[in-house]
């Protein structure tokens, strides 16, 4: 089994469409996948899809004990892809005091049993919708995975303010275990003006450059997709349909993440 | 905390343990080694070593052996090497040591009662020195200047080495190598283990962690705990 998070040093970035297309591409593929919603500030996968059936969630299973996994598994909830949810941050016990004693040392320690029991019930590959930026919560995720994809948009503001701290959290991880890191640029433009297009390639070439002396790995990039996004502006978009639209683009992602 | 924890002390005996009486380093003033505790001693360590049972020609020892009879409340002995000579009479008690060294660690008031949760970390690291020591070129009945200045080196050395690591263990006391933020701030070999044994909160089997030297100093800080269980001993990641 593989256990792979999405994140990002800040939000709006693309995580959790990233998150669902690659899970759905693994679907597609017959390998057994479930979608983990662990971005606790701001979890969004309730928001996409309406069809959860089960009432717990990733975090009472974080801080209970006597909670078995499979009751909280969504089966099946786009195509075959299964998901586990996060409530919505409440104030009180769920917000603010997720951050008190040793909640967060609990949690990965829980999470960590959760793979393994992951494992034992069959499943090929995790996911991890991670919460952006970083928090104990982002790290948590990071180390339960030995995969990791950052999703960026093409911005200089978005990206200097956030070198130092990737230095910082790929420190963290060397070693933890075999692990590949990777980065996938999201919502690049499709440009046609000559000019333009050199401005955009000498600022991918530039961050290629300073986050592969990171230790990352480039895993690819996603255009700008005008009809994905617009399709997204309705109440329940079917994700299946979307998938479509970019299907090419996250197999050819899949194919990499799955040669690792 | 600060580095004087502990002081300690180290007694050199040489030749027949009865009738040379002991060489002190730094005595804290702590030993005593009474013609009672000699005779003692010399028996023990004669048996400790095999010397009556066997004919090789010399014996080498490497501790730590714990010595309750110079161990109380306060402090803590263990001969921590020696070297041996057979004399003509096998399992005579005049069989020759050419050389034995023991330390005491004594412990100062504000750690007394943490005697017991330092002693595997003490005893891991004098383990870790205990061949470091050589008597062989020791003639017997001497102490030599070479011997008495690599033991001096060697207790400060290990002073300065007991004294650091209890003082982290105070510090590490009640963390947890879940807490990422701590484990990344351990030194690199502790480090490099604990991302290692974090993947299997439920625990690993002794006989699947190889670096045991930096397991047992985990454990002394409470980073690890031990389990028996009935398949062997099990290493679990606080």
């Amino acid at each position: 089994m593989r256990a792979l998070t999405v994140y990002s040093t800040r939000g709006g970035n693309g995580k959790t469409l990233t998150a669902l297309f690659l899970g759905i591409a693994a679907v597609k593929r017959g390998l057994k996948t479930v979608v983990i919603d662990a971005d606790f500030e701001a979890p969004s996968l309730t928001h996409l899809l309406s069809n959860q059936t089960k009432e717990l969630t990733w975090v009472d299973y974080l801080e209970n004990d006597n909670i078995d996994i499979t009751d909280l598994i969504n089966p099946n909830i786009i195509g075959n892809l299964d998901i586990i949810f996060s409530p919505p941050p409440r104030i009180g016990k769920n917000f603010l005091g997720w951050k008190a004693d040793n909640w967060w040392k609990k949690a990965l320690q829980k999470a960590i049993v959760a793979k393994k029991e992951l494992e034992l019930l069959g499943y090929d590959l995790v996911i991890i919708d991670n919460q952006s930026g970083t928090s104990y919560n982002s790290v948590n995720n990071m180390v339960f995975s030995e995969i990791s994809i950052m999703v960026l948009r093409p911005s200089n503001y978005g990206l200097g303010a956030t070198e130092s701290i990737l230095k910082e959290i790929f420190n963290t991880l060397k070693g933890m275990n075999r692990r590949m890191d990777y980065y996938l640029w999201n919502q690049v433009h499709r440009v046609s003006d000559q000019d333009e297009r050199l401005l955009l390639d000498q600022f991918l070439e530039k961050w290629d450059d300073r986050l592969t002396a990171l230790g990352l790995k480039k895993l690819g990039s996603v255009e700008y997709n005008i009809k994905l996004n617009l399709e997204l502006l309705n109440d329940n978009p079917d994700l299946n349909d979307q998938f479509n639209l970019i299907k090419d683009n996250y197999n050819n992602l899949m194919d990499t993440i799955l040669n690792f | 905390m600060t580095s004087d924890a502990i002081e300690i002390s180290a007694v050199i005996l040489l030749s027949n343990f009865q009738s040379i009486g002991p060489f002190y380093i730094s005595d804290s003033g702590v030993i005593r080694i009474t013609p009672d505790i000699g005779m003692l001693l010399a028996a023990r360590l004669v048996i400790t070593a095999g010397i009556g049972n066997t004919s090789a020609k010399t014996e080498e020892l490497y501790g730590p052996l714990p010595m309750p009879e110079l161990s109380d409340g306060d402090y803590l002995s263990y001969l921590f090497s020696m070297s041996m000579q057979q004399q003509p009479i096998p399992g005579s008690s005049f069989s020759t040591g050419k050389g034995s060294l023991i330390f005491s660690i004594v412990f100062e008031d504000k750690l007394k009662d943490k005697i017991y949760n330092h002693k595997n970390l003490i005893e891991s690291i004098l383990r870790e020195h205990s061949s470091d020591l050589n008597f062989s070129n020791t003639v017997t009945g001497m102490i030599s200047p070479e011997i008495k200045g690599a033991s001096e080196e060697l207790l400060k050395m290990l002073y300065s080495k007991i004294n650091n690591a209890i003082e982290l263990a105070e510090k590490y006391r009640g963390a947890s190598l879940f807490d990422i933020g701590f484990l990344v701030s351990l030194p690199d070999e502790l480090n490099f283990l604990a991302k290692k044994l974090i993947q299997q909160p439920n625990g690993w089997r002794e006989k699947d962690i190889s670096d045991k030297d930096n397991l047992m100093t985990l454990l002394s800080y409470g980073l690890v705990r031990k389990e028996n269980r009935e398949d062997g001993i099990w290493f679990i990641p606080v």
